[in-house]
């Protein structure tokens, strides 16, 4: 018999053995929140999650907003710096003066989004093939993901020249280090062409209402055809915009200043766009609308990237689209807004101005309603122009011409000869695509970057400045196994 | 054979918890407690006088020498700790007992007495909490400290860590004084870089990272362990040292209530000088170079400090209930501070309550319990009020005649005041920590405890913004406005349970082996969901009793999301401590700890953390003997590994994050994908740590003190090696860095008493320490401290401290075009803006022309107390400082948003063309460079308390009964400029002052009594 002290010790010892017999498994903690198995057992919901991501990185910062507007339009001779005198922007008052160099950190910040929306992709296209998902709807999802990849190199590529060549994802920092070496440019625009042609095949023809903002076969063709514009491969630019054309389904907005504005969106006109939200929950490109917004007394944000005086003195006299692409100090906006006459700046931009009264506006203007028109009629109509210009056939170029000149309330142009035509084209693509991140490249495209720059007062140097800097974080990060561009 | 004064001892530190009861319970034994406590007083007259001996926990003090004054009678307590004496009725007794203060009784009549008394300060006999259980300091080969819960009860901080500033050498509290907040406690200097450098904290036996809960009134010790001989029971968790709280336990022999309260005002001592409305004008229009702001554009005149600060009122009430009979004592009480922020409308309160009780159920059979429980209620206001008055122009009126917002559209700073009363910020919760124990003692001198113990949270808090607008004078409405108004409401929920079982075995081995070991098992488990609500679309109801959200409700537009809280865990541990004492002069101390912790890898879930200490007690051996200086002399050195596991849940595992969202039409897609790479071999960081210690005490005890050098290396220090972005992240976070912190502490004290009437003490420490960085693997140096617009002023890598300012040398100020252009310069130099010195002399000023600056990190901090006691009278005084460091003022030089006030100084004494000054710029608009021009020395010295109290006693009324008046932080001497040269903060980028919590001084009067 066990007297009552030691039951007691008994009862304790029995404590002790249980602790001590804890099961190997108790240090495993389920992991909290998704993991990938999750999005994989629930394929419907995974696989449009997985695909939500790519796109979600349209809407960041670091891909379309500060540092894109510095790279792709205050280099320019469209824009310049804007703001007070005293803010630099981190780097735009550099990159408008031609004094940047590989530190300058827009440079790294697009980078940096652009391959984020790369890898997106690839994890995508990783996973989206093993998902018991509709083989429609799987096509399509696959068909996105690989015209995403695209339009990110694309912004990448325009911008360094030979890239790290990413198709397919890495898992360890081994790898990674591995990645980290420059393909040749035409290895980045075979793979892109590559996914552009898949996504041709896979894509809807159109995106019911509900879906707008999802891209359609003529989002990757007009990809397509601009990228061959770049390589002048002037028979597939006409091929892909002739196809878009063809489908019927795209016209120009007879008024050239409604495209920007909420009753614009995804119009007839509208070929892709990022889908900005101004309800709430808002989700609308990070601080696209208010660094580009008119700064000063009352305004409404920081007021950068302003269009230059030489843009303003480029729209021939009677053209509409000027004043619908540029807003002045003290001028009374459509929607009764009125610049301050105090504005630091003469011009702002207005093709990204949002109505806080007369569009959706949710109080929040860091994600505004603004959608961002990646590719429109307007312009597929320029690269048609320019493909049958140089394929010779001038009478059609003038047509399409023609087309966005008696829109914008200007004459048609007669007969012209093939190298007049070229000028007048670029000069059309000039005033038709201000502020929409195409003219720095289009100058480089064109090879005019040195003299309409210098003309501008711009220390351009060619060919150092025909490339961007390969950001020099990112080549210390890789223990400088990324090359830098020459030059720099 | 164990020994009484051990074991009692250990009881006294160990058992001071008691155990959970339900409500019946509760109330049963409460009025049993108060039946038996009142029959303890009645009782008759004999000459026989009885009493009993105790300490300062009620635990008997057995063999206490008791003597008659100016007799030679007297005798010995008995292991009960109870005495008695055949003696004349008007006798004073005289009772002594080794490591304990000697008291004088006056019986008066009396003929039953228990008399307490108090452990003599830094003696060698002074018990140390050591973590499962406890040890005579002397017995100890580490470096540990104790702080006395009667030595912080009465300072006016939420927290106990706040309190022990400048009172334990090695041991750095960097404390912002804004209410509810928590300091930045760095034992042995910042020992990781991006894992948690704050201690770990046991209250009562539970781990915890957070105290605030805790009222400093019920607290009977802090016990604070530092070099890795001492925090090696706590393993994996133990390197950045452990600090052990221990709540106080009833008293076996003696019933009191005490009551003690304070009330008092808290000041803003410390204002910056700012431009006033015509200086402010001047100096703009001359950085814009235009004449921008017109004498109408002066509407009004606002120094934004008055406009948003105040006096703090703050009051503090405590009142506890402690007795017991010999087989249980029980401690019950209730307390609550009430503090006013000194920024309007800034509260904060707390209510805390404590049962802590203990029985013995049999001779060999003890359970007891430990329960606290603390609701707090803080009103916030942002902080960052603090520079955005230092931003705002002073041209206009808070309030127009009309009552609105008042506003400029000259400054984008906006008008603080209606910052101030559009935030309407509440945090509120409750926590409830409790242990229940058992001891049971299996045969004489081993025993076994498990302890089971809970820790539950809710903190919820809400955010809400009116739409609200400011005007201009003009009365059209200015920027600063929220157009529609939003509500923001959260909700943590967060359990933890403990779970320890050990075995303590302490046992004699003739006269010369002494052993005492303790082994045992600890398993945890932490969880927790964090619940937020948001509604933006406007529509809220001013009255908070409208609204109605629901964690669970989307309708309306609102946004719920549901996450765990970023510390979730499992964990399991083993643990054996062997403390052996040969002729009690040579120590052994060896401890091993063997942790697993979910937190980490399947291929790294399990440590071990040894170490080991020596000790040699000098005065013990023969050669001493002779010597009169010295009466404890003892040398120690110690090594060990311990480990810093603070690391945030989950990090080793590779998945999706989420709410990416992109937008299909009017469906908002949550998208998710993995965004980076991770380390699946992550593992803590593990500190190897020497530590040599003397220590001793001399001149008859009067002077005591300890010396200790540390060199603590943390080896698998978490880094983020960086690489480039190729869409799979852009960094990961490995055990790939090596930091080093050494240093020497010095502690003395000196006590005497110059007559029966007068005594004084006198403290003081001081530690040096030097961090570096010694390794990052492959990984690049951490670029931090971020000012805003994209400037940085901190730089983390080899060969510097941690977070060390990284930035440009200036020399003087170019007076004219020609000496700029004769210099390097940066683009858009102009006469009057700082020449920055081309450190490289390659012709240019870039990055590499910044230096290494110095840090934050003090090269030394240091304390000192003073007390003075005359007859009824107490003084004390508490000195603070550090030295040493670099305070970055980062707000001084930054007006990118617009047009930004500035320091009259910096206004006044502002370059202009042909002036010749070389000391400060010119009038700017934008961010200055980052420079050491704006690099100050953030050396101070404090008056962190000044007490001064009277006691009286009226033995039918109370038992005693102490005034005194309080100030604390009334002086601080200091070179810099800014509001305070205290800041806490994270490791990379501390010491930067952008939106600090300005010094403050409060002056109170406060009150103790004891019945």
């Amino acid at each position: 018999m066990l007297n009552y002290k030691n039951k007691t010790a008994v009862i304790f010892l029995l404590f002790l053995v249980t602790a001590i017999s804890c099961k190997k498994s108790f240090l495993t903690e389920e992991p909290r929140g998704v993991t990938i198995q999750d999005l994989i057992n629930d394929p419907q919901n995974g696989s449009q999650r997985l695909i939500g991501a790519v796109y979600s990185k349209m809407y960041d910062w670091n891909v379309h907003s500060f540092s894109w507007n510095g790279v792709s339009s205050i280099t320019s001779d469209d824009a310049e710096k804007g703001s007070d005198a005293g803010d630099p922007g981190v780097d735009k008052g550099l990159l408008d003066n031609w004094a940047f160099d590989a530190t300058s950190l827009s440079f790294d910040e697009i980078w940096i989004g652009n391959f984020e929306g790369i890898g997106r992709a690839c994890y995508a296209l990783k996973f989206l093939p093993e998902m018991n998902i509709d083989a429609t709807l799987k096509n399509r999802y696959i068909g996105e993901a690989k015209l995403l990849r695209a339009y990110f190199y694309w912004n990448l590529v325009r911008a360094f020249g030979d890239l790290p060549k990413i198709d397919h994802v890495l898992e360890s920092q081994a790898d990674i280090q591995a990645a980290s070496i420059r393909s040749p440019a035409s290895e980045i625009y075979a793979l892109m062409e590559a996914d552009l042609s898949d996504a041709i095949t896979m894509l809807p023809p159109s995106v019911p209402s509900a879906e707008k903002g999802r891209a359609t076969v003529d989002a990757a063709r007009a990809l397509l055809a601009k990228v061959s514009l770049y390589n002048k491969n002037w028979s597939r630019a006409k091929a892909m915009s002739d196809a878009i054309v063809s489908t019927g389904r795209y016209s120009l907005l007879p008024d050239y200043s409604m495209i920007w504005k909420e009753a614009g969106e995804f119009s007839a006109e509208s070929i892709w766009e990022v889908n900005g939200v101004g309800s709430t929950p808002n989700r609308g490109i990070e601080g696209y609308f208010v660094t580009q917004a008119p700064r000063g007394p009352g305004g409404l944000g920081w007021g950068f990237n302003i269009p230059s005086a030489d843009l303003f003195g480029a729209y021939e006299p009677g053209d509409k689209r000027r004043d619908a692409t540029i807003m002045q100090r003290g001028q009374t906006l459509w929607d009764g807004f009125q610049v301050s006459p105090l504005a630091p700046n003469p011009y702002y931009n207005y093709k990204s101005y949002v109505s806080k009264t007369q569009e959706t506006f949710n109080g929040e203007d860091w994600q505004s309603n603004k959608n961002l028109r990646l590719f429109r009629f307007g312009e597929i109509l320029l690269i048609k122009a320019e493909a049958e210009n140089e394929l010779n056939d001038t009478t059609a170029a003038k047509l399409s011409l023609n087309a966005l000149r008696s829109r914008a309330g200007l004459p048609a142009i007669s007969a012209i000869s093939k190298d007049i035509m070229r000028g007048r084209i670029y000069k059309e693509r000039r005033v038709e695509m201000a502020f929409e991140h195409d003219r720095m490249f289009d100058l480089r495209r064109t090879g005019r970057s040195a003299a309409v720059l210098i003309a501008h007062g711009k220390p351009y140097m060619s060919p150092k400045h025909d490339l961007f800097p390969i950001p020099q974080r990112q080549r210390d990060l890789s223990a400088l196994r990324l090359s830098q561009n020459p030059g720099y | 054979m164990i020994s009484e004064t051990n074991s009692s001892a250990w009881y006294s530190k160990h058992f001071s918890k008691s155990m959970l009861f339900s409500p019946l319970q509760f109330l049963f034994t409460l009025s049993l407690i108060f039946f038996l406590q009142f029959q303890a007083f009645s009782g008759n007259s004999f000459i026989k006088v009885t009493g009993v001996v105790t300490d300062a926990s009620g635990n008997p003090l057995s063999g206490a020498s008791i003597k008659v004054k100016g007799k030679e009678t007297g005798t010995s307590t008995n292991s009960k700790g109870e005495f008695s004496l055949d003696i004349p009725g008007n006798s004073t007794l005289i009772i002594s007992y080794v490591g304990y203060e000697s008291k004088e009784v006056e019986l008066n009549g009396r003929t039953s007495v228990s008399i307490s008394l108090l452990p003599i300060i830094n003696n060698s006999e002074e018990v140390i909490v050591v973590g499962y259980g406890t040890a005579r300091k002397k017995d100890l080969t580490g470096s540990s400290l104790s702080i006395r819960g009667s030595e912080i009860a009465n300072l006016p901080t939420l927290s106990a860590t706040q309190a022990i500033q400048g009172k334990a050498a090695g041991v750095q509290i960097i404390n912002s004084g804004a209410p509810g907040s928590a300091p930045n406690v760095r034992i042995r200097g910042t020992g990781s870089i991006l894992g948690g450098a704050d201690p770990l904290y046991v209250v009562d036996g539970i781990i915890t990272s957070d105290i605030r809960n805790i009222n400093s009134a019920d607290i009977l010790n802090i016990d604070i362990l530092k070099d890795a001989s001492s925090t090696a029971i706590y393993g994996a968790r133990a390197a950045n040292g452990v600090v052990l709280i221990t709540t106080k336990a009833g008293n076996r022999t003696k019933f009191s209530i005490n009551y003690n309260a304070f009330a008092g005002v808290r000041l803003l001592t410390h204002k910056v000088k700012m431009a006033g409305p015509n200086l402010f004008a001047v100096y703009s229009n001359e950085a814009a170079n235009a004449p921008a702001i017109i004498t109408t554009d002066i509407t009004g005149s606002t120094d934004w400090y008055d406009a948003i600060t105040r006096p703090g009122i703050f009051q503090n009430h405590n009142l506890s209930v402690n007795g017991g009979k010999n087989k249980y004592r029980y401690y019950v009480s209730g307390g609550y501070l009430d503090e006013d922020g000194i920024l309007e409308g800034n509260n904060y309160k707390r209510i805390t309550f404590r049962l802590n009780h203990d029985i013995s159920i049999t001779s060999r059979l003890k359970v007891g319990n430990v329960l606290g429980y603390s609701n707090y209620r803080s009103e916030n206001k942002p902080f960052s009020l603090f520079t955005q008055a230092y931003n705002a122009a002073p041209l206009f009126n808070a309030k127009n005649p009309d009552g609105s917002y008042g506003n400029t559209d000259k400054s984008d700073v906006g008008n603080p005041l209606a910052t101030l009363e559009t935030t309407n910020s509440r945090s509120f919760g409750h926590r409830l920590t409790g242990v229940v124990w058992g001891e049971v003692q299996i045969i004489k001198g081993l025993s076994f405890r498990s302890s089971f113990g809970i820790d539950q949270e809710r903190n919820n808090g809400w955010n809400y913004t009116p739409a609200y607008a400011t005007f201009l004078a003009n009365g059209s409405t200015a920027n600063q406005k929220n157009e529609k108004s939003d509500l923001n409401f959260s909700r943590d929920s967060i359990y933890q349970w403990t779970w320890d079982n050990f075995f303590t075995y302490d046992k004699k081995f003739g006269l010369a082996h002494s052993l005492k070991v303790t082994a045992g098992h600890t398993a945890e488990r932490r969880n927790g969901w964090t619940n937020n609500a948001d509604l933006s679309n406007g529509g809220v109801a001013n009255d908070k009793n409208k609204w109605e959200l629901k964690f669970t409700d989307t309708s309306g537009g609102q946004i719920n999301t549901r996450s765990p809280i970023g510390n979730y865990f499992k964990r399991e541990s083993y643990f054996v401590r062997t403390n052996y004492t040969f002729k009690d002069k040579y120590l052994l101390n060896a401890t091993l700890r063997r942790d697993g912790s979910s937190n980490f890898s399947p291929n790294n879930k399990w440590g071990l953390f040894p170490a080991v200490g020596l000790g040699w007690i000098l005065t013990k051996e023969s050669f001493m003997e002779d010597q009169k200086t010295f009466n404890f002399l003892k040398l120690r050195a110690s090594f060990g590994l311990v480990g810093n596991d603070a690391i945030s849940s989950g990090q080793f595992e590779l998945k999706p994050s989420e709410f990416l969202y992109s937008y299909f039409g009017t469906d908002r897609v949550n998208g998710a994908t993995i965004l980076s790479i991770k380390d699946p071999n992550l593992q803590w960081e593990v500190v190897k740590e020497y530590d040599f210690g003397v220590e001793f005490s001399a001149f008859n005890s009067r002077l005591s003190g300890e010396v200790d050098y540390y060199n603590k290396k943390a080896t698998k220090a978490l880094y983020t090696i960086g690489f480039p972005t190729l869409g799979f992240g852009n960094e990961f976070l490995t055990n790939a860095a090596d930091i080093l912190n050494q240093g020497v502490e010095l502690s003395l004290g000196w006590n005497n008493k110059i007559n029966t009437s007068m005594s004084y003490g006198l403290k003081g420490n001081i530690t040096f320490n030097k961090n570096s960085v010694e390794n990052i693997g492959i990984g690049q140096a951490l670029i931090s401290g971020g000012l805003g617009n994209g400037t940085t002023a901190t730089k983390t890598t080899v060969g510097n401290e941690i977070g060390e300012f990284w930035v440009y040398r200036t020399d003087g100020i170019f007076q004219t075009d020609a000496d700029v252009n004769a210099y390097p310069h940066l683009i858009n130099t102009m006469p009057g803006d700082f020449k920055l010195v081309d450190v490289n002399n390659d012709g240019m000023i870039n990055e590499n022309d910044k230096y290494y600056a110095g840090s934050y990190q003090p090269k030394f901090f240091y304390g000192f107390n003073g007390t003075f006691n005359w007859k009824k009278f107490d003084f004390g005084i508490e000195v603070y400082g550090v030295g040493g460091n670099k305070v970055y003022n980062a707000k001084k030089g930054l007006r990118f948003g617009g047009n930004y006030n500035v320091e009259l100084d910096v206004a006044t004494n502002r370059w202009t063309p042909g002036s010749g000054i070389n000391n400060y710029p010119r009038a700017f608009n934008g961010t200055a460079t980052v420079s050491d021009y704006y690099l100050e020395s953030g050396a101070f010295t404090r008056i962190n308390n000044i007490s001064a109290g009277y006691t009286f006693t009226m033995k039918k009324v109370f038992k005693s009964l102490r005034v005194y008046a309080h100030t604390q932080n009334p002086f601080i001497f200091t070179k810099y400029t800014g509001f305070t040269p205290e800041l806490p903060g994270g490791a990379l980028s501390s010491g930067i002052e952008l939106n600090a919590y300005p010094i403050s001084a409060s002056y109170m009067l406060g009150v103790n009594v004891q019945f």
